[in-house]
């Protein structure tokens, strides 16, 4: 008995079967409706849908006979896949390749065979749809008509399920990319609460020697009372000025990790009114420098107010620190969105040294400074804390400027903030 | 402005204070400003509220002959047991919630000045920065409880 040559893509061909997920599954109602069809239109007692797996052929439907699988050497199907026309043998006993066919010298006694084999849309045929007599017989034309239709019917629902399985792999990889992103998500956040954690409990920790190191220069001082001489008076002057300028350093960290971790609750506010008290807090200051602060309308902004204040303050001094030496400083607060835009966008501009524009993102760098601390007093943390401020109210902060032009400043932020996270 | 003088507070009487700290250099600038300030003010040290609680419970060896100080300066955060929890317990006991209680803090967080009013402080400082306010702070500690006001 010859068995039937393996297809020229087999390995492809098992493998797209794979996919179909239809081995070994129970018998479902559209291919059991198809066999029985074929059953009825071709007047034979049996009809089948076979799938020929690596040593196997695997019965997904069957009318008229009781076993599950045969081997596939001894399966009809395995010639009927090889080419992708409709196979007929009319009669096993007269046809070389079935003769001694186990199925035809014994039960079943298999003696005509019609198998339509189902080929998927990448040109697999991955089994058949099959009618089977037990005496010799022949299809009329429009039997083998419908076999062939009710074939390439049965192929449409494997490439159906092909899809199907596809389908459903994306939707696990997708699944499994949102539960990935989730959980570094989860991490980064907790990694982000330690450190601002890490950031307070340090500060403060580190503060303490710093405030022993003044009292007992101070102390020092004190002690030596009429022994002090000019040289020793200056290296405690200078100790005292280091230890201060780490203290403000220290207080300034401090300040930024507070943002977050010890924020106010947001509410509705006027930005006007908040604006119009800053001005007047800042009135002597103002007067002093012969600075004009020019405020136009903002409307109201749901934020937490003590921190908004903060970020005008620093934005405020910024421009009045880095002011032009022969004109008296100029701001101009103004919007640049209408009142009913859910989000408020406004512009901080001074008439000031300005920045090199190449400098726009690192003036927002905690501690970095673009002049020597002997030309400006400060640590550097005031445009660190401002953009702090706008991204824990979802907003944004960014600078443009050019030197001798005046710095711009550019704020948005939501009008309303959803549940603060 | 005059400089304030620290030696204005003439005490009529010796002064008790329990001092409650665990940081030595902390305490060494406290006992350093008290004896600065006032020849009659004796201070106490303790290192925790565990060592407070024996001492006010008479559990403990008495110097100078005194478990009831005129007032008690506590700082907040202590090992074993810190300001807080012994402000809570001095407060809640009948013989001993008449005695005042300062409370010391370095970072006088809101949330610790609030806590400790509510449970009974009679006041809240921070810690000074500067040996000058530091003296300032205890000389005026010492002449307001130990001079202008009246205990029981």
């Amino acid at each position: 008995m010859p068995a039937a040559p393996l297809p020229a893509q087999e390995s492809l061909r098992l493998n797209t079967l794979q996919l179909t997920c239809l081995l070994d599954t129970p018998p479902e109602g559209e291919f059991d409706e198809l066999a029985a069809l074929a059953a009825d239109i071709c007047q034979t007692p049996i009809a089948l849908v076979s799938l020929v797996d690596h040593n196997r052929q695997w019965f997904k439907s069957l009318i008229g006979l009781d076993v599950r699988e045969t081997h596939r050497n001894a399966a009809f199907c395995a010639h009927a896949i090889l080419n992708p026309e409709l196979l007929v043998v009319e009669d096993a006993m007269t046809d070389l390749r079935f003769q001694d066919n186990p199925l035809v010298q014994g039960a079943p006694f298999i003696r005509f065979y019609a198998g339509m084999p189902l080929v998927t849309e990448n040109g697999q045929a991955l089994g058949t749809l099959c009618v089977i007599d037990l005496k010799p017989r022949a299809l009329d034309e429009r039997q083998a008509n419908a076999l062939k239709t009710l074939g390439r019917q049965c192929a449409r629902l494997l490439d159906l399920r092909l899809k199907m399985a596809d389908l459903n792999q994306v939707i696990t990889q997708s699944e499994d990319f949102a539960n990935r992103l989730k959980s570094s998500l989860r991490k980064l956040e907790q990694s982000n609460q330690d450190l601002e954690d890490f950031a307070f409990v340090a500060s403060h920790d580190l503060r303490e020697p710093l405030r022993k190191i003044h009292m007992f220069s101070d102390l020092l001082t004190q002690h030596l009372g009429a022994e002090r001489d000019e040289k020793t008076m200056d290296y405690l002057e200078r100790l005292r000025a280091a230890a201060k300028r780490m203290d403000m350093m220290v207080g300034d960290l401090l300040d930024l990790a507070r943002i977050k971790s010890q924020g106010g609750k947001f509410e509705q506010f006027s930005l006007d009114q908040l604006l119009e008290n800053l001005k007047s807090d800042l009135e002597e200051d103002l007067q002093k420098l012969g600075a004009t602060l020019s405020l136009e309308p903002f409307g109201h902004l749901e934020g937490d107010p003590n921190q908004i204040r903060l970020l005008f303050v620093n934005l405020i001094s910024n421009s009045l620190k880095y002011r032009k030496p022969d004109a008296p400083p100029q701001i101009n607060i103004r919007p640049k969105s209408g009142a009913d835009h859910p989000e408020l966008w406004l512009e901080v501009a001074d008439n000031g040294i300005g920045f090199e524009p190449q400098h726009a993102e690192t003036i927002f760098t905690l501690f970095k400074r673009l002049h020597g601390k002997e030309s400006y007093e400060g640590t550097g943390i005031g445009l660190a804390l401002c953009r702090r401020i706008a991204q824990r109210h979802g907003g944004s902060i960014e600078a443009m400027g050019a030197p001798g032009q005046g710095a711009v400043f550019t704020l948005r932020l939501p009008r309303s903030q959803g549940e603060e996270t | 402005m005059a400089p304030f003088s620290h030696k204005t507070a003439l005490m009529k009487r010796g002064i008790h204070i329990f001092l409650v700290e665990d940081d030595d250099e902390d305490a060494f600038l406290i006992q350093e400003a008290v004896s600065q300030i006032s020849a009659s003010a004796h201070l106490h040290r303790l290192k925790d509220g565990v060592a407070l609680m024996e001492r006010l419970h008479g559990r403990a060896p008495k110097e100078n002959g005194t478990n009831r100080p005129d007032f008690i300066l506590l700082d907040v955060a202590m090992p074993r047991k810190d300001g807080k929890q012994a402000l809570v317990e001095i407060k809640n006991h009948p013989d001993l919630k008449h005695i005042p209680v300062v409370m010391l803090s370095t970072s006088a967080a809101p949330e610790d000045v609030k806590f400790c009013y509510q449970e009974g402080a009679n006041s809240f400082v921070q810690k000074p920065k500067t040996w000058e306010s530091m003296l300032q702070l205890i000389s005026c500690m010492c002449a307001w409880w130990g001079q202008s006001v009246l205990l029981p």
